[in-house]
């Protein structure tokens, strides 16, 4: 019997055990942090959670679980901080505040969402205008050889095969830029569907996350999706340009998320709630967005010191690293004002 | 097989029958009685938390929406609408497991016929453990493989028929991986009924001059009918609960569409994708709602079941030779006044269904056929010839179901190993993912995450799950066995999903974090029946005599359990453990909701973030990135292996014997 209970015991502490022989490999305790939302900045994320463990010491978990899981997740304080491309509006601010106080937003990077399609036979870059976006995602246009898109793009042999529209199925930062923008262009969309992180899509595939989206592009001839930029170079999808508010087509890529930025700049609102879509100004790619960092003024957990310190590295040292993922550094004149929102979190 | 061992020892040991020898009551009896007691009545509680923790959170939904909830279509969770109505993710629920248990019903019921009926032995042998393997393929590796192989074929298809582009995603293809996930689960109980039949049914048919199919068909199947229903009723549960191989394959569309092929939107599809993200009360609440739902669904749906399989270990079907002999009685017993015998031709089809020949021309020879009133066309025209050609004919349709269903099996081994291989590198093991677009990446602190999970869950399902056991099968209880026994019943076909809700409220939330505690819980949880019921069935094989030598020694109930009955179950209690291994290391969807899995560090405790290896294929498989997928690929070949040689070691073991008598002493 002995020898029995004692292989049983062996078999559990060896699957405990070869569990935890590399559960620390270095003897200092590391100090961690968890973070949850926005796709949009996983791949930074990535990036950022490795060299700031490098720089610091601190491990960086995050949870890329769509914006609308991040505003909750932090709200509800199962993580430290969140991550969304859409601010939180007035009702969950309220609801924040009910339970724990002010939530600070903090611009981290901004980026291009981007109409990412697949078609074999094209091979220039279609040009697409908001109107039409609108109502390829309403429904009404079909197939790839609409009238519609072929003005747009004449010299492009557009096949006639049907559009499969492709968008989030999470509450998504990535679906608040795009229908926000398609809100300010079409007024059917705004009456029809509206804006928010997760919309009632008249028609589409839904996917979860960034990455699903793009794969699901990939996988299938005929898609139109919206991607955040970086998921659609890395994966080399094809993406349109999109035609401004001064009617000039512009390629999405850091300068014009930049001009978009800037042109914005002098309007952004002391809480820094703000959206950079269907910007002014020649240069500007009217879909873009701002991914904000989330954390309560005052952090429960009693970790505000080493969340306020991972975000002021994120909008200072870590702006060097955006390019390479391509998303858009923060402009200098909005990083001074986001040190002053730091300040509120403890 | 299982579980008519388990009807079988029940039905050959009433409850208190074995113990009848009288004892006196010691201080460790008293407390190890209680201890083991304690256990079965926390199984209870944990299905009883279940329920109530799911009504409790779902009651403002259930409050407010009402019946519209189940009527109405459009699911608008923004906040200034507030509209629930699930039918879409019921119907895409429904739906799938329809066309699941429509393709998979007749051919895990075709490859058991023919493993059982006709397949030499060692065919038999290595189906039925092919088919096990199949059983064994953890869901997500069903779902990766489904987006990435299966579904650009169904495209092609939808395409070349002038279907519309989907990406060969919808409510058709999930249909399909589900349909491929459950044939083992209804090929395995048929498997063990259609064994289950005394011989003397076929013997008697064979005697009556039935061919092997017109047997198999007329007299097996409907013997065992009951036992079949109620396998499809576990695999139906089965298909409703399934998360993610649907998530990744249904197309995830909240509008409403009749048409089966069109994307649509499951029960746990949708809590998987919103649960996490939904802000506020009623939208929570509304998510858990559906999860109660399925819960519900699936207490229904596995309480059947075992209504059926139990009928099954009852001598329901012991009448259809009997009553064969009655319908042939006039041709046998009287051949003579077979001619102007006018038999209803409503029999006789009924007897051409049954594919019996209406003349039955071998058992008499010469006998001349029956007159079919109303009938002009003589009976005895279908010739032995014809019987035979049927015979081979359904011979080969049943043999190609089991080549089907073990095609599928090598086809998704095959693939992934092929696929897995390329991209497996020593980083894969040793190494942390690296960022996006940096190569050379590796998911080391996913395999070391799964098996801590893994590990803890064990930690406390085991010992939890053996002394239930020990109660069930040494104390014999007579109320509470039979309730433990259910709940347990109940617990097995629970779909994981819900685990992941409780555990969510239960341990997420007043924790205030994710933590591997919360995963290990919901693994623990659906390892838990698994544990009582394979070490329950060896207890009770245990001869009784063995005990009653212990006893006859002196020793005392628990020290004949913990030296007697338990070492002589042991081969028995490790396979268990094996089993509930093996199904909760590919286990996805719990994790997602309780365990922060997609921790990119080596985990430091289970009070963090536990990464976990099946996170990552699913996080991989869906990804357009070239080097994710590569990874995802590498870790579905690792996971199916490891799931692979747990179910090659249970095999060894069983294989062996399942109660060792040597190792008692």
């Amino acid at each position: 019997m002995p020898r029995a209970s004692a292989l049983v015991l062996l078999g559990i502490a060896i699957l405990s055990s070869a569990g935890c022989s590399g559960c620390n490999n270095s003897g200092i305790e590391h100090k961690r942090l968890t973070g949850a939302g926005a796709t949009f900045i996983y791949p930074m994320m990535s990036k950022w959670s490795k060299e700031y463990e490098k720089a610091k010491g601190v491990k960086i978990d995050y949870q890329s679980i769509g914006s609308g899981g991040g505003i909750k997740q932090m709200t509800a304080q199962t993580v430290d901080f969140g991550c969304s491309e859409g601010p939180l509006n007035d009702g969950q601010l309220k609801e924040a505040k009910d339970k724990n106080g002010d939530v600070v937003h903090i611009p981290l990077a901004m980026g291009a969402v981007v109409p990412a399609y697949n078609l074999a036979e094209v091979k220039d870059q279609l040009k697409f205008t908001g109107p039409v976006l609108a109502d390829i995602f309403l429904g009404k246009i079909t197939n790839w050889n609409d009238p519609a898109i072929k003005k747009l793009n004449p010299d492009a042999t557009l096949p006639e095969t049907k559009i499969v529209v492709v968008h989030r199925s999470d509450g998504s930062g990535t679906t608040y830029v795009w229908v926000d923008y398609l809100s300010k262009v079409s007024p059917e969309w705004k009456d029809r569907v509206g804006k928010g992180t997760s919309v009632n899509w008249p028609i589409g595939l839904g996917e979860k996350g960034n990455e699903n989206v793009a794969g699901q592009v990939k996988r299938s001839a005929g898609a139109l999706g919206y991607v955040e930029l970086t998921y659609a170079l890395q994966n080399k999808i094809q993406y349109g340009a999109v035609q401004n508010k001064e009617g000039v087509f512009v390629v999405p890529n850091l300068e014009s998320v930049s001009a978009a930025a800037d042109a914005f700049l002098t309007d952004i609102p002391e809480d820094l709630r703000y959206s950079i879509t269907d910007a002014p100004g020649k240069g500007s790619y009217p879909i873009s967005g701002t991914c904000w960092g989330l954390a309560y003024a005052n952090n429960p957990s009693g970790k505000g010191k080493e969340v306020r310190d991972f975000l002021y590295w994120c909008t200072h040292d870590g702006q060097q690293f955006c390019e390479a993922l391509h998303y858009s550094r923060l402009p200098t004149r909005l990083v001074e004002r986001v040190e002053k929102r730091l300040e509120l979190i403890k | 097989m299982a579980n008519s061992a388990h009807q079988a020892s029940l039905a050959s040991n009433p409850p208190g029958s074995v113990f009848a020898v009288p004892r006196s009551w010691h201080l460790g009896d008293c407390l190890f009685a209680l201890l083991c007691q304690s256990a079965a009545l926390s199984v209870i509680a944990t299905f009883a938390a279940l329920v109530v923790v799911l009504f409790w959170q779902a009651w403002p939904a259930l409050h407010t929406i009402g019946g519209q909830f189940f009527t109405t279509v459009i699911w608008d969770p923004e906040p200034t609408h507030r509209e629930f109505g699930a039918l879409t993710f019921i119907y895409g629920t429904v739906m799938t497991s329809a066309i699941a248990m429509l393709i998979a019903v007749p051919l895990g019921v075709g490859t058991a016929a023919f493993l059982a009926e006709i397949a030499p032995a060692w065919l038999r042998k290595t189906g039925s453990f092919l088919v096990e393997l199949l059983a064994a393929i953890p869901s997500v590796v069903y779902g990766f493989w489904g987006v990435l192989v299966l579904a650009p074929i169904i495209q092609w298809v939808i395409t070349a028929v002038g279907g519309p582009n989907q990406g060969g995603t919808g409510i058709f293809s999930a249909g399909l991986v589900l349909s491929i996930m459950i044939v083992p689960f209804v090929a395995a109980v048929a498997f063990d009924v259609c064994k289950a039949v005394p011989n003397s049914q076929r013997e008697g048919s064979y005697a009556l001059g039935a061919t092997r199919w017109q047997t198999i068909w007329s007299v097996v199947l409907p013997y065992a009918r009951p036992g079949i229903i109620g396998g499809c009723f576990l695999a139906l549960g089965r298909a409703l609960g399934e998360t993610m191989a649907v998530t990744m394959l249904i197309g995830n569309r909240r509008e409403f569409s009749l048409s089966p092929f069109a994307p649509g939107y499951s029960i746990p599809s949708i809590i998987a994708n919103e649960l996490l993200e939904a802000d506020y009360e009623l939208y929570e609440s509304a998510l858990v709602e559906l999860g109660l739902v399925l819960l519900m669904v699936s207490i229904g749906v596995n309480s059947l079941a075992r209504l059926l399989i139990w009928r099954m270990g009852r001598p329901a079907g012991a009448g259809i030779v009997a009553s064969l002999l009655r319908y042939l009685r006039p041709t046998s017993a009287a051949p003579q006044v077979a001619d102007t015998s006018v038999v209803p031709a409503s029999a006789v089809e009924q007897g051409m269904r049954a594919g019996l020949p209406p003349g039955a021309p071998t058992l008499a020879e010469g006998a001349p056929p029956i007159r079919v009133a109303g009938e002009p066309r003589a009976p005895a025209e279908i010739s032995q010839a014809t019987f035979t050609l049927i015979d081979r004919l359904m011979t080969g349709v049943l043999g190609l179901c089991l080549a089907i269903s073990v095609g599928f099996l090598l086809f998704i081994l095959s693939y992934i190993v092929f696929r897995g291989v390329g991209a497996l590198d020593w980083n894969f093991f040793t190494r942390l993912p690296e960022p996006v677009g940096e190569p050379g990446g590796g998911l080391a602190h996913a395999i070391v995450g799964s098996f801590i999970l893994v590990g803890l869950a064990a930690a406390f399902a085991v010992p939890l799950g053996i002394l239930a056991a020990v109660y069930l099968a040494e104390y014999r209880s007579a109320w509470l066995g039979p309730i433990v026994r259910f709940v347990t019943d109940l617990l097995t076909g629970v779909p994981s999903i819900v685990v992941g809700i409780l555990a969510y409220f239960v341990i997420v939330k007043p924790m205030g974090h994710f933590s591997g505690w919360a995963g290990s819980f919901a693994l623990g949880v659906m390892m838990i029946p698994i544990v009582i019921r394979t070490t329950e069935e060896a207890l009770r094989l245990v001869p009784a005599s063995l005990r009653h030598a212990s006893y006859a020694l002196g020793a005392s109930q628990w020290q004949t359990v913990l030296k007697v009955t338990l070492p002589a179950a042991l081969p028995a209690v490790i396979t268990a453990v094996f089993l509930a291994v093996a199904r909760v290391v590919g286990e996805t969807a719990p994790l997602l909701l309780t365990a922060g899995s997609s921790s990119r560090h080596w985990p430091r405790s289970p009070n963090d973030w536990v990464p976990a290896l099946p996170e990552f294929i699913f996080r991989y498989a869906t990804s357009a990135s070239e080097d994710w997928r590569r990874m995802g690929w590498a870790a579905a070949l690792v996971l199916l292996a490891i799931v692979m040689l747990l179910s090659l070691g249970v095999r060894l073991i069983t294989g062996r014997r399942a109660v060792s008598t040597r190792q008692a002493g």
